[in-house]
Formats: structure tokens, sequence, C-alpha cells
């Protein structure tokens, strides 16, 4: 079998690299170097069945933990397939998308793409991911949870598969509540103002510097708040804009509300914890707030970082009238390079981290909770930790509210959340009203969009 | 009396200069959960774990990377102290033809931000097949690309005599002879500061080996060290710090030895 | 003439008016002179020769060509002419991202050279274990760009801070001047000032070159401390003065690193870091605007030749040299 990746590598990656180093096209015809641009590494080794040796690269962002078990999935995947050797390729998050932005524009990407937030559609729409359809074949994409799937799926193609879900909640620290003499909420029923009112509470019992909440503006959180109030999250079906000025305007109102009753902490404080975000670093992880907004994967993280036994619940307001905003979003996606070489090598080791009971054995549930459900119960039965039974039992309970699709962010989308952040950090600084600043987001959103 | 004070002073100022990486030495010898929860300087007790937890944590012992570094600052240090003194005596002593141009853009050239020149730089290492190598890193070092030393060292070059090489060449000496034999030895002290100078920032250097270097085998320490932070998930803060320090070590023992040369070094050029 | 005054990098060369006098009246040896110097230079060039037309000048030329286009890094890019430059012109961020960094440079280069000459002063001789204190105040400027200098920033200037240590001592009430708009800049320039260490060995070297017989003399006519300091060494000091200026000033037009691990690459609060080269990346590779990036980098690029320029022009009014 001829390798499918290997026309388009040809074609306008290669283009594109030409045209990016058109000023160096002299000094290399001299180095006797890229006359002959059919000349590809990839070039003469097949990924074919009968087994040419082929190597591929499979890049992921993350700690040292990750890639120890990773590397050792990966150990296990060459050996089930003698003809492929993959080296593995990771740093940490920033540095990874600078990274790949690099090597993608100069058509010598990795082939197997680790991929997050609205990163897939950025590259999948600029024609830089492979349409999985096309190695069908070789990567059974039917045994995953339809919901998690659909963040792999936008303009028609299945680009990504999701390493694992997560789901969105607020991460509780009982002591603290205990400590103040506040009684846990219901998370059943409880509203955005009941979050209000509590954390003002457990601030005002508490000493100096524990709050009851760490500020709330994020991205996930204005989506779900949206989803409250107009049944829709920050972005329509068709990719277009749904947040509008009012809507978003109420959000910052409310947020700096908190601020102002000292439920949350003071302008500088939060400022200082958005580019401080570990979760050792956080409130919650230094064990300073009650409540805090996150996602359900870093629950253990938290726990570490605070020393306690902190708790997950659904996000307030979640059974307003306009019903659940919840979504399972994939923690991470696999997506293969449009360019790869090795299409079906690059599509097998994919199938084998998603759907292998051997992957799952040494990754368990680092990247999300599995999405392939016989995965799981593979996993609960070999016996979880106490933390990730939490995760385990808080993503099924949140599960059977979630209706319809996560929508995926349109290309450009990438920016709300700095744009939030820094018109969030207006507000709360006084140097802008929540008026004008919904205002600001919409138009600027928009503009990044469009 | 008067010196005592100077010295009370002056340490006491070292303290404030030194107080965030005490800090840092400090957090070193903290359990990782302790790290941002207790902000005291003085740890409760000293422990080294962090030293050996991150000594051994990354998929090869610390030295792997320290040794990576090692190869890349080397290569990068002979190739600045070669190819900058050459074109630094082309600038300094020879008037051909066309040489304030050439000087103009010499120094236009380190006034690019290096992220839009960094996607056509890929592309050609890519073409030439150096990515995952060091020699991205290394052989433009002997190319001259970093123009900050080239006019450093005109700088010193011009600051030699012209009667010494202008008597050479009466001797019958060409250029070559002057450079090795004139130039070279008297400007010892100017290619000191090149080789600290270089040493230091090629250390530090975080953008171009992250790039260049895709391959975990393949990294350097300032990369390395970024893979004990996931701002994602959690970090090994501790790990972080320790490594960090060990890598302070060497360039602060460079500096250490190397400052003296630094300082009699521009001052011996001023032969009269 | 000394060679720092030569590091100065200023001085007109008046042995090539020499020389162009000598060739007038012959001009058979000049153009065979010129012809020698020619092919040596071409031999002492050739390495550099290389690096600038395979290395330098190739990503230079791609980055003038895309600030044409609407290059995104993934797709092939197309000629928008001079729609890249029209639109800078209209973007608030940049206007303000410019502003940011003005003031970064206006201020904290003279306040880091202030420090860099204060402590070369203290540190040039007489002391014992000078090797020792120069290292230390060398220090930081190893740092670098570290990871860890992140949370050192925060432990020096956050709400928990040392700072606010300080002031509680005195009963003030501090805040966090990392994260407050109007201080994080403010910080991030002490951080440039914290970090005097090469301008410093520069200077130590500057006082070294002064010879020890002009404070003799002055000595002897009875001259105070300060008075040698404004009459001797500051004169003497000009030339390399002008050298620091010069390259910190192109090197702070270019900061990035600090404000970028500071901010964790947000340039915040509310844009109040956003160094000029911070909005550039985040551009280029944050939005995927690599056309628009390099037009950026081509007005950075005329910005700091401008200032050079100006900077070699305004020396000759005060940069003194000593023959």
């Amino acid at each position: 079998m001829r390798n499918i990746g290997h026309s388009a590598r040809t074609g306008r990656g290669r283009r594109a690299a030409a045209v990016v180093g058109a000023g160096l096209v002299l000094a290399l015809a001299a180095c006797g170097q890229g006359e002959d641009p059919a000349a590809e590494p990839g070039d003469d080794g097949g990924t074919s069945a009968d087994g040419g040796d082929v190597t591929i690269r499979f890049a992921w962002w993350g700690n040292e933990d990750r890639a120890a078990i990773t590397n050792e999935a990966v150990d296990v995947f060459e050996a089930a397939n003698p003809g492929i050797t993959v080296e593995t390729e990771y740093v940490d998050f920033n540095a990874y998308f600078d990274r790949l932005a690099t090597t993608v524009a100069a058509g010598d990407a990795p082939d197997v793409i680790t991929m997050g937030g609205a990163y897939p559609r950025e590259y999948g729409d600029r024609g830089a991911l492979l349409d999985l359809g096309e190695v069908s074949e070789f990567l059974d994409t039917s045994t995953l949870d339809a919901g998690a799937l659909s963040n792999g799926f936008f303009s028609d193609t299945q680009y990504g598969v999701p390493t694992g879900a997560n789901t969105y909640g607020v991460v509780i620290n009982p002591a603290i509540f205990e400590a103040a003499g506040v009684d846990l909420p219901d998370q059943d029923s409880w509203t955005w103002e009941d979050f209000a009112d509590l954390a003002a509470e457990i601030s005002a019992n508490t000493p100096d510097g524990t709050y009851g909440a760490a500020d709330p503006t994020s991205a996930e959180v204005l989506d779900l708040y949206l989803n409250h109030r107009s049944g829709h999250g920050l972005y329509l079906e068709d990719g277009s804009l749904n947040a509008t000025p009012d809507l978003v305007a109420d959000w910052f109102t409310y947020g700096s509300g908190l601020m102002e009753s000292g439920a949350t902490p003071p302008a500088t404080i939060t400022s200082e914890l958005t580019t401080q975000t570990s979760p050792e670093q956080s409130l919650l992880g230094q064990g300073l707030a009650a409540m805090s907004f996150g996602w359900s994967n870093n629950l253990g993280a938290f726990r570490d970082a605070s020393g306690q036994e902190l708790i997950l619940m659904r996000v307030p307001g979640d059974t307003g009238e306009n019903g659940s905003a919840m979504w399972q979003q994939a923690s991470q996606l696999y997506t293969i390079n449009a360019q790869t070489a090795h299409p079906e090598a690059a599509a097998r080791l994919v199938d084998f981290l998603v759907n292998s009971t051997e992957a799952a054995d040494l990754i368990g549930t680092d990247r999300g909770v599995p999405s392939n459900e016989t995965i799981r119960a593979h996993l609960s039965e070999q016996g979880l930790e106490p933390t990730t039974q939490v995760e385990f039992d808080f993503l099924s309970q949140v599960s059977e509210f979630i209706d319809g699709d996560f929508v995926i962010g349109p290309t450009g989308s990438t920016e709300s959340a700095g744009i939030l952040t820094r018109l969030n950090q207006e507000v709360l600084f006084g140097q802008t009203t929540p008026e004008d600043a919904g205002a600001a987001f919409v138009t600027e959103v928009t503009a990044a969009i469009s | 009396m008067r010196s005592v004070v100077r010295h009370l002073l002056l340490i006491a100022f070292g303290l404030v200069m030194l107080y965030p990486l005490l800090w840092m030495v400090s957090s070193s010898l903290k359990p990782n959960d302790l790290i941002f929860r207790d902000p005291s300087l003085l740890p409760a007790a000293w422990d080294l774990t962090n030293y050996t937890i991150g000594w051994n944590a990354l998929a090869h012992p610390f030295t792997h990377y320290l040794a990576n570094s090692a190869v890349v600052v080397a290569g990068a240090v002979l190739g600045n102290l070669v190819s900058c003194s050459m074109a630094a005596y082309a600038f300094a002593r020879l008037n051909f033809t066309g040489r304030r141009l050439w000087f103009a853009i010499m120094l236009m050239s380190i006034m690019l931000p290096i992220h839009v020149v960094i996607v056509p730089q890929y592309v050609l290492f890519s073409e030439l097949d150096w990515i995952n190598t060091f020699l991205p890193l290394i052989v433009p070092k002997f190319l001259a690309t970093d123009a900050f030393f080239i006019f450093l060292m005109v700088q010193f070059f011009r600051g030699i005599p012209k009667e010494l090489d202008e008597a050479a060449r009466l001797d019958g000496c060409g250029h070559i002879r002057i450079y090795a034999r004139i130039m070279m030895p008297l400007s010892l002290p100017a290619l000191a500061t090149t080789a600290i100078f270089t040493f230091i920032w090629t250390w530090n250097d975080f953008f171009g080996q992250l790039i260049f270097l895709t391959s975990p085998d393949m990294y350097t320490v300032p990369v390395a060290l970024r893979t004990f932070v996931d701002s994602t998930g959690s970090s090994n803060w501790g790990a972080l710090f320790a490594m960090s320090i060990v890598s302070l070590i060497p360039v602060f023992v460079v500096f250490l030895f190397g400052q003296k040369y630094l300082v009699k070094g521009i001052a011996t050029t001023g032969i009269k | 003439m000394s060679a720092l005054q030569e590091l100065s990098g200023l001085r007109r060369e008046p042995d090539r008016g020499r020389r162009g006098r000598q060739a007038r009246h012959g001009r058979q040896s000049r153009s065979a002179a010129q012809k020698g110097d020619n092919r040596a230079a071409a031999f002492f060039l050739a390495p550099w020769f290389i690096g600038l037309f395979v290395i330098t000048a190739g990503p230079l030329v791609a980055s003038l060509y895309l600030s044409f286009t609407d290059y995104n890094l993934l797709q092939d890019p197309n000629w928008t002419g001079w729609e890249n430059y029209a639109r800078m012109l209209t973007d608030e961020r940049l206007l303000n991202s410019l502003g940011v960094t003005f003031s970064y440079v206006l201020i904290s280069v003279p306040l880091q050279l202030a420090a860099a000459l204060l402590l070369a002063i203290v540190l040039d001789r007489g002391l014992r274990a000078l090797a020792i204190y120069r290292s230390v105040f060398y220090l930081p400027s190893l740092l670098g760009g570290s990871v860890a200098i992140a949370i050192l920033w925060r432990q020096v200037f956050g709400t928990n801070g040392l700072v606010n240590a300080f002031l509680g001592i005195f009963g003030v009430e501090g805040q966090g001047w990392v994260s407050h708009p109007d201080y994080a800049l403010g910080t991030l320039m002490v951080l440039n000032v914290w970090t005097f260490g090469a301008p410093m060995v520069i200077f130590l070297a500057g006082l070294r070159q002064i010879p020890e017989t002009y404070y003799e003399a002055a000595a002897i006519d009875g001259a105070s401390r300060a008075r040698r300091f404004r009459s001797i060494t500051l004169p003497l000091l000009t030339p390399i003065i002008f050298f620091n200026l010069v390259l910190q000033l192109i090197g702070a037009f270019q900061s990035f690193t600090q404000a970028f691990v500071v901010s964790g690459g947000t340039g915040g609060p509310a844009d109040s870091t956003m160094f000029y080269t911070l909005y550039l990346y985040q551009r280029g590779f944050g939005a995927f605007d690599m056309g628009y990036a390099s037009a950026m980098a081509w007005l950075l690029l005329v910005i700091i030749a401008g200032m050079t320029a100006v900077n070699f022009l305004a020396s000759k009014y005060w940069v003194f040299y000593g023959d």
C-alpha cells in the first residue's frame, strides 16, 4: 500500500515550506541540498502491512511522570508491532505549542500529535490534521463514547480521538466549610446566588487570607453561566458567538460583586493567580479557598497540594430553567499529522493508546477518564485509587445530566480565554465597567474568530 | 574601620540581591507541597530529597542534560571565538570595499526578534537534516552569526596600536600571521570576555534549544528543567528548584574564575 | 588612545581620511592596497558571509516578504500588500505595547546603568574579597529567563512577598505589586535593574583603564573625592557609558523573556506588562498571525535602528575622547 500522506506532504506543505524559505533557495542550492523536493525522508519507508520498518514521531505535553508511563506504553506497542519504531517527544504545555506551530509550519511535525482545548480546530480547519476517516481501518472509534468523540469532530470531519474525558465542577474543601460553621451546599439545587452567599459567609467566618471562593472567571465558567442564562454557551453550533454584551456584562457584575463582598480575594491576588496556574499555587491547593471551579481530572493534584480530602460538586445553577449546561470534554485529543508519511502506523498507535487494556494498565486516567467503556470497566476491575474513584463517580453522575454535544470553539477562539482574563482584570481593578467590558468582550472575540 | 563599614554595606546589599536566590535554595530543601504553603526562609529540616529525586526524575540522570549542555556550550564558545575574531579583524583592520555598509548590516542582524525568523530557520535546518542534532546550535556560531561579539571584538581590536601590525607588515608578515601572532595573543582578554559571555548565554538559552532539539534524549538543561513543571497538572517544584540550583553552579564557577580575566582583560588591551 | 574609548564604536576613523589624502598622491599604491585588503577581507569574512547569506539573510528576507502576506504558519501565504502595516496603525493593543516598551526602556535602562556604574566604582579596588562580591552581584544575571524567576519575583513582590513583609514592619499595608496594573511594569524594571551584572563588568574594566597618575595629580591639587569623580572618572568613562547604553537599549527594546516568564506569557495584568515583542509573539504563535507579527518585527527593527542612529549622532555632544 502506498502511503496516503505522501501526496499531501509533497503538495501543500512542501509549497509552504518552499515559500517560507524563499530567501534560502540560492544558499541551499549552493550547499547541494534541497534541490529535489521529492526527496523526503519518509519516501523510502512505506507503511505496508507486510512490514517495512517505519519510524513515527509521537508528541505530547506534560510532566515527567506522564512521560514515564507513556514511554512504557509505547514500548509495549513497539513489541506488538515489530515493524514500527516510535520516537517520543514531550515538553511542558506552553513550550509544546510553540514548537508544534514551528514544526507544522516547516512541514516537519510529529506524526501523532496531542491536542487540547480549541487547538484541534485551529490546526484542523487549516488543513494540518488528517481526516481520521481515511485510516478507520486501523483506528476503531466506534468503541468510544459519542459525547467525548464529538470533541474531535468538526467541519464534518473526525480529526481527533479523545484520550479521555473530563468534566467541570466545583472543587470543595469541606474542612474550611466546617471551620466556618457553614453547611455544604446541596449540589442538586444550588444557584449562583447561593454560591455567592456561601462564599461571602465563609470569608467572613474564617481568618484573613482565607476566602470562600477563588475568582470564578474563566472561559469554561462563562460558557456554563451563559448556558444557564440563555440556553446556549459561548458559541453556537454554526461557530458564531452566542455571548451578548448584556449577558457578559452581567457576569462581570456578578464576579466583581463577589470580590466586593469579600467572597473572593482582592484583585491583586486574583491577578497574581492567573499567572500561576499550577494546582500547588492555587488558593485551593494552598488550603486558602473553600471553593474553586476546576476540571475533574485535577482533583488528585489539588488533594496532594492541599493535603485535604477535597470533593467535587456540580456547578451552581445547573438545575435552573434552561437545564444543565454541563459537558463532557475530552481532556486531550490524539490527532494525526495530515502530512504524515505513515498514516497506518500512526493510526495503529492511536488505536493502541485508546482501545487497548495494555495501554490503559500503564496510562490509567492520566489523560482523563478513558472514553472507551470496556477500558473503564477494566480499570474499575483492577481497583482504583480513592481519588480516581471519586473522579469516576463524579463523571458518571454528571453524565446523566449532559444534554447535547459540546460546541467546539471556532478557529481563532483560543484567544477568547486571554481576552476574558484581561477584561476581567480591568473590571476587578476598576479600570472599566462591567458594561464596557461586556461590549469589549463581544467585539474582540468576534474579531478573533472572523 | 572605613572598610569594615563598606564590607557591611556590601554584605547587606548582597543579601538583598541574593534574597530570591536564597529563597530558591530554601525551597529546594522543602517538601513539594510545603513550598507554597510555608513561606518561611528557613526550612524546618534540611532535606536533600529534592536533589536526589530531581537528579533521577527525568528519563536520564541529570548528568545527561548537563553533558548535552556542555557539548552545545563548548561548540558555541569555540565557534564564536574563531569566527567572530576573524570577522572582527576584517572590520577593524582591513579597508575593504563597502566596509561601512557591511558593518551596518551586521548590526542590523541583531535587531530582529527571533520569533519571526525561527520558522524560516527551522525550514533551513530541517532541509539540511539537522533537526534534533546540536548542529543548528553550534554551526551558526562558527559562521559568526552572533554579531554582538563581532562588534565587541572590533572595539577591542581597534584599541591595539596600529603601529604593531604595521611594523609586522614591514617585516613581511601577511594578514593571517598578523591576526594569529599579534592580534590574538594581545586580545586574549577580549577572547575571554567573549568565551565567558557565550558560555553563560548559551547555557541559559531556552527558545532555540527547545525548537531545534525535539527528542528528550537531546534535551539540554534549560529544556529539561521545563519538564518538571506542567501548567496543566501537578508540578515537581522542589525538584525544579533543586536542579535549577545545580545548573547554576557551573556558570557561577565559570564566572568566579573568569571575572579576573574580564576585568584585567579590557584594561590590558590598551597598550600605549 | 585606549581600547575602552574605542569601545564606544563612535570614533570616526581619522586614518581613513588620511588614507584618502594619501590616495590622491598615489592612486596606484592605494588601489593595490585596497585590492590586497579586499582579498584578505574575503578570507577573514568568509565564515561571516556564509552565515549572513545562508543563516541570517534568508530568514530576514523571508520575514520581510511575509510581512506583506496573511501567513498563518499552517497555510500558504497570500500577498496582502500593506494591509498588515495599515492594521498596526489602528491596533490599540499594539500602541499600548509600544507605550509599555518605551517607558520600560527609558526608565529601566538608565537606572540599570546607574546601578552598574555605582557598584563598579565600589567594587573597583581597595577591598578584600572583591572577586566574591563581583560574582555575588553578577549572580542574578546568571538566572536569565529561568522559570524559577516567575516564582522568585512573586516571592518578593507578591501579596505575601518580602516587600510587603518589610513594609509591614512600619505598619504600612502593602499589596500585590507584581499583579497590580499600576505597579507590575515597575517590578519588571526592578528586575532589569537587578540584573546589572554585564554592564557592571564592562564598567569595571573601564575604571581600570583610567591611569592612576590622573588621580595622583588631582590628589596633590587637593581635589575632593566628588570633584575627582566629576572631572576625571566621569569624563573618561563616557565612551564606556555610551557603549553600554547602545547595547542595553537594543537589548531592552527586544525584552521578552522576563515579562513572558513573570506574567506567565500573558503580558498581564490588563496588558500592563505587554512588551512589544511579547505582543508580537502572541500574534505570531498564539493567534497564528505570523504575517502581522513579521510586519511588527520590521517596525521594531526600524525603531531600534533609528534609536541607535540617534544615539550615535547625539554622542558627539557628550562622549569625551581623551586623545
